[in-house]
């Protein structure tokens, strides 16, 4: 029952995930945003220079060197929040499996309620109060992304912690711990890694739709003001003038979401 | 200030609320599962109630134990006396000059909370935005517009989904199924913070199909639910698929065949019924997320719903309705999970006895 999805369409997009991480990675060694030039304020594309291939934006910048700095902040920013915010889940839904009726509970209650939070509107609504700076979008997009994996992953490790095996583990007096560590999380692992570029993908059109509807707590230092969310605001107030200014990060957002989509092991034919 | 009582009781009075709904919320989870059919439909109405209050009462508590005066942030730094006050007591910070301070945001969400019920009997009573006006009145028209697209747009994608799921399941391994699993897996993760401006700029400025914003008719609505409905019904495809790949080959099925029926009566009839069960969960738990979602659409579209509101407000630091935002869509979400449950039961006779939701 539990076979790969169709294997090409997983290189696919792993292999997109990995070129995504490159362009992030080298990307801003090579291309340094060149000064401002009032002379070439939103001129099109320009194939002569690196700089100039994708066109500029307004007061002169590289659309192409904006797009290489904000694939780094998106990836370093997506990266962070799909590994703090799927670690978050995994605890708390082995918690809720295998821990004291009690603080199963709690967790289930507190999960119930998150979940009454569209999550969009919730980091909305954090972000609206925290104050500005990388740290922040992390927290915000953590705190309203946990609670979806976290209702997944603890159906499924009651649904282990009731095998035989785990039975046999604890009657043989391994600790809980021992007992979530070893007998009940290995099973988890490929739903984990489902969540983890799920929430790779989500985290950056969340931080996107953030950063256009002007809500983002990014810090405005040169090195992040590039956001691909703000390049989609900016781009969208000029879509009709300079539709230069708008496409490449659009495309840029979709593919990094579709090839999460894709790299993920899904349970299919 | 209505009603004669001291102060300190009623700040008691708006503390034990709130303890109260928090305590309520667990000891509703406690009680044992099962029963009698009737009591477990009450069970699930005291969960909606109870997990709805609690949302609303950790809001108020968040509000209060974020740092800075939310007061001042509402207002600015020279307002008036009066409006200060008025928009203290409003929100219950009034109680910070009778309680000690560990239970100021107990009592902060005590008091957005029946200040939000007194609204829904009396306009006078209840929430008040900064600007003093009813937060029900302000949410009103918002909540009917933000219902009218989230409504067509849920349709539309549940059907969408349903008949390309049942394409992409049906031409699984066979020439072209490849090609519709693409399509499916590039609508599941097309964000609408990208399709929307799209739509506007081929459909509407390009092709000058359908306006490009505003409410003005039907026809405004159009490219907005299309927007939503398109990513909702990848999504809704992608389990359709899994589902109908899983019992296409099932005995049941080729029996189905091998006695003569058409390939779509096989679909229709014995096929599809399998793989809808995953569709009616996810329809109600993405009724969160086509509201959440719209936020981005309502922008890009100025479509004026529950989502604009939000960000409108949370800019300007009027909590009150922010709150009552959050109240609204606390309840929104958990009813249509309810209504999912009940949905299910009626698509699945499995579910009919036996096993408590």
């Amino acid at each position: 029952m539990t076979t790969q999805h169709n294997s090409w369409s997983r290189w696919l997009g792993l292999g997109g995930l990995l070129v995504t991480g490159l362009l992030a990675l080298v990307g801003p060694m090579v291309l340094v945003p060149p000064a401002i030039d009032l002379g070439r304020d939103l001129a099109g594309p320009d194939p002569r220079t690196l700089v100039g291939l994708l066109g500029f934006g307004e007061g002169g910048t590289s659309v192409l060197a904006s797009l290489v700095w904000g694939a780094r902040g998106a990836v370093g920013m997506g990266a962070a929040v799909s590994v703090s915010s799927t670690m978050v889940s995994v605890v708390v839904a082995l918690a809720m499996a295998l821990g004291p009726p009690g603080l199963r509970l709690l967790l289930g209650r507190l999960v119930d309620v998150m979940l009454t939070f569209p999550s969009l509107l919730l980091a909305a609504a954090l972000s609206a109060v925290l104050q500005p700076g990388a740290a922040s979008v992390v927290l915000v997009l953590v705190v309203s992304s946990w609670a979806q994996p976290a209702r997944v992953l603890s159906g499924l490790a009651a649904a282990v912690g009731a095998r035989d095996h785990v039975a046999a583990a604890v009657a043989l007096g391994a600790s809980p711990w021992r007992v979530a560590r070893v007998h009940v999380l290995p099973l988890l692992w490929p739903t984990v890694l489902l969540q983890l570029s799920q929430g790779f993908g989500g985290a950056i059109v969340a931080e996107a739709s953030l950063s256009f509807l002007g809500l983002s707590q990014r810090p405005l230092d040169p090195p992040f003001y590039a956001s691909w969310g703000t390049m989609l605001d900016d781009g969208v107030a000029l879509l009709l003038a300079a539709p230069h200014l708008w496409w490449p990060p659009a495309l840029c957002v979709f593919v990094v979401a579709a090839c999460a989509q894709l790299a993920a092991p899904t349970r299919a034919g | 200030m209505s009603a004669p009582v001291s102060p300190l009781i009623a700040a008691c009075l708006d503390v034990l609320l709130a303890l109260l709904v928090l305590g309520a919320t667990v000891v509703s989870a406690l009680a044992p599962r099962g029963g009698l059919p009737w009591r477990l439909r009450l069970r699930r109405l005291l969960d909606v109630v109870a997990t709805a209050a609690a949302a609303v009462v950790l809001v108020g508590v968040a509000t209060a134990i974020v740092p800075g005066d939310p007061v001042a942030r509402a207002l600015g730094e020279d307002a008036p006396e009066s409006a200060r006050t008025a928009m203290a007591e409003t929100m219950g910070l009034h109680h910070r000059d009778v309680l000690p301070g560990t239970l100021v945001p107990l009592a902060v969400g005590g008091r957005v909370l029946s200040g939000l019920v007194l609204g829904l009997v009396d306009d006078d009573g209840g929430l008040r935005s900064y600007r003093r006006e009813p937060v029900w009145s302000v949410i009103a028209p918002r909540l009917a517009s933000s219902v009218r697209l989230g409504g067509v747009a849920l349709g539309l994608g549940v059907v969408l989904g349903v008949l390309l799921g049942a394409l992409a399941g049906l031409r699984h391994g066979r020439p072209g199924g490849g090609a519709i699993d693409l399509v499916v897996v590039g609508l599941a993760a097309l964000p609408r913070v990208v399709l929307g401006p799209a739509l506007v700029a081929v459909v509407a400025v390009a092709w000058r199909l359908l306006p490009a914003g505003g409410d003005d008719d039907v026809a405004a609505l159009v490219l907005p639910a299309l927007c939503l409905a398109l990513r909702f019904g990848g999504v809704v495809a992608r389990h359709v698929r899994v589902g109908v790949v899983d019992v296409v080959d099932e005995p049941f099925v080729r029996a189905a065949r091998s006695r003569g029926a058409g390939p779509l009566r096989v679909a229709v009839r014995h096929v599809l019924p399998q793989a809808l069960l995953p569709v009616v969960h996810l329809t109600g738990l993405q009724a969160g997320a086509v509201l959440s979602g719209a936020v981005v659409v309502e922008r890009v579209f100025s479509w004026p719903g529950l989502g604009t509101l939000l960000v409108e407000r949370l800019q300007l630091g009027d909590l009150p309705v922010v709150v009552a935002i959050v109240a609204v869509s606390a309840v929104l979400v958990v009813t249509m999970n309810v209504l999912a449950d009940a949905v299910a039961v009626v698509v699945d006779p499995r579910l009919r006895r036996g096993r408590a939701p």
